[in-house]
């Protein structure tokens, strides 16, 4: 029989379970397998690298002391852990330690047209039905939801970017997501999902 | 005569409705100020209609970070992280006994699996949907002991349409360690085999098939097959 660690056959729920106990190799596997993934938001967020690798190392400390809080009813793993990253990066924004990366090559991050995400594999995967329901908004709606969620920006800022009113970015941002909410299946927004 | 005092706190920030949708776009997001952001989560904490709203809108928006594509960590990094939680975790982390631990992780699991079952939640999901099946199947639990009474951890079994078995082993000297089962006929299956390093302690999970799902005893041996704890399953 080879002697191999079975914590990489766990699922991240039953990870972060063992993380909760204080389980290093847990903890390790956890790091290995969305490593990648924190890192590339963070610094799709923030553009100074050495920031987003700080971004990254502060996600999994946090999650580190907070593995117990994860709620499996309320959202994959992934996004749980994700959303801690977006949360350190907007603080930094906020305490004016980074700027966020420039609108343009935010929009950079999405393909041309819904017609692109031409692997089907891929189109089927969360990160994919999420893409080709971001194309299928408007262009204004589009550009509102992505320098919100990826650039940090509030309405106000927006605002300022777009040279629109603060009605019109607000408007923008709650009707993007609300078509979002309309296009997405279900189990990808209800809080239990 | 001394003038009465006549400060007041600040006025709290209050929104109804028609406020609550103009920012809710902004508060889903995580980019209001502290303020704003409690004025709304008060409003919404009486409001069915806009705590739903906000629900909903956390949903989508919590689902965005997927936008972003993956990417490779400088060299080094994920040494650094890791060798930082190790560091952490000896330095900063309150001490909680294991069995004390193991113990809220099983009243937790129990307490979900409970709550699901009774509440039948969210059927689309197949993951509350497997939960929900755990719950209404059977949960069994035990102390693993060694031959002097000493506690090393716990198991958890579940059995329903799948079967797993969650072990968690603390205690031990450094080496592997064979997780055998024991039916109610006396046969012992081994059904995993974990290394455990210099802290002498492990989290590990493994599928169990339905047959063997039905132990009543689960025994940890050494290499050479001598017995270092056993837990009853009840």
């Amino acid at each position: 029989m080879t002697w191999t660690s079975r914590a990489d056959r766990l699922d991240d729920a039953a990870l972060l379970a063992a993380i909760a106990l204080d389980d290093h190799a847990a903890a390790t596997v956890f790091v290995r397998r969305h490593q990648q993934a924190v890192y590339g938001l963070a610094v799709t967020m923030c553009p100074d690298t050495m920031l987003a690798q700080d971004v990254a190392q502060q996600t999994f400390e946090r999650v580190w002391r907070h593995a117990g809080s994860y709620d499996v009813r309320r959202g994959s793993a992934t996004t749980w852990l994700l959303t801690i990253t977006r949360r350190l990066c907007i603080d930094l924004f906020r305490a004016k330690s980074s700027k966020p990366t420039d609108p343009d090559e935010l929009l950079r991050l999405l393909p041309p047209s819904p017609d692109s995400v031409e692997d089907t594999a891929l189109a089927r995967t969360e990160a994919g039905l999420l893409r080709a329901a971001v194309n299928a908004l408007s262009p204004e709606q589009r550009r509102a939801v992505v320098f919100a969620s990826m650039g940090g920006h509030t309405a106000a800022e927006i605002a300022e970017i777009e040279h629109i009113p603060l009605g019109t970015a607000k408007t923008r941002l709650r009707q993007g997501l609300i078509r979002l909410r309309a296009d997405l299946p279900a189990e990808m927004h209800d809080a239990r999902a | 005569m001394p003038a009465p005092d006549v400060s007041r706190p600040p006025l709290r920030r209050v929104v109804g409705c028609e406020g609550f949708d103009d920012a809710v776009a902004e508060f889903a997001l995580g980019l209001l100020d502290a303020d704003h952001g409690d004025a709304l989560a008060a409003h919404a904490s009486g409001c069915e209609r806009c705590r739903s709203e906000l629900d909903s809108m956390v949903g989508v928006a919590d689902r965005l970070v997927l936008l972003a594509p993956h990417a490779e960590p400088p060299v080094g990094f994920e040494s650094s992280v890791i060798s930082t939680l190790g560091g952490r975790h000896r330095r900063r982390r309150p001490r909680v006994p294991r069995w004390v631990a193991a113990a809220v992780l099983i009243v937790a699991m129990l307490a979900v699996s409970t709550t699901l079952a009774l509440h039948s939640l969210t059927a689309s999901d197949p993951r509350v949907a497997a939960l929900d099946q755990v719950g209404a199947t059977t949960v069994r639990s035990g102390h693993l002991i060694d031959g002097g009474g000493h506690d090393h951890g716990t198991v958890l079994v579940t059995a329903g349409t799948s079967a797993t078995l969650t072990m968690h082993l603390l205690g031990v000297d450094h080496g592997v360690y064979h997780c055998l089962v024991v039916g109610p006929d006396g046969k012992r299956s081994e059904v995993a085999a974990w290394p455990v390093g210099g802290n002498g302690q492990g989290t590990w999970a493994v599928a169990m098939s339905t047959s063997t799902a039905s132990a009543h005893q689960v025994m940890i041996t050494e290499d050479d097959g001598s017995v270092v704890a056993t837990a009853i399953l009840r």
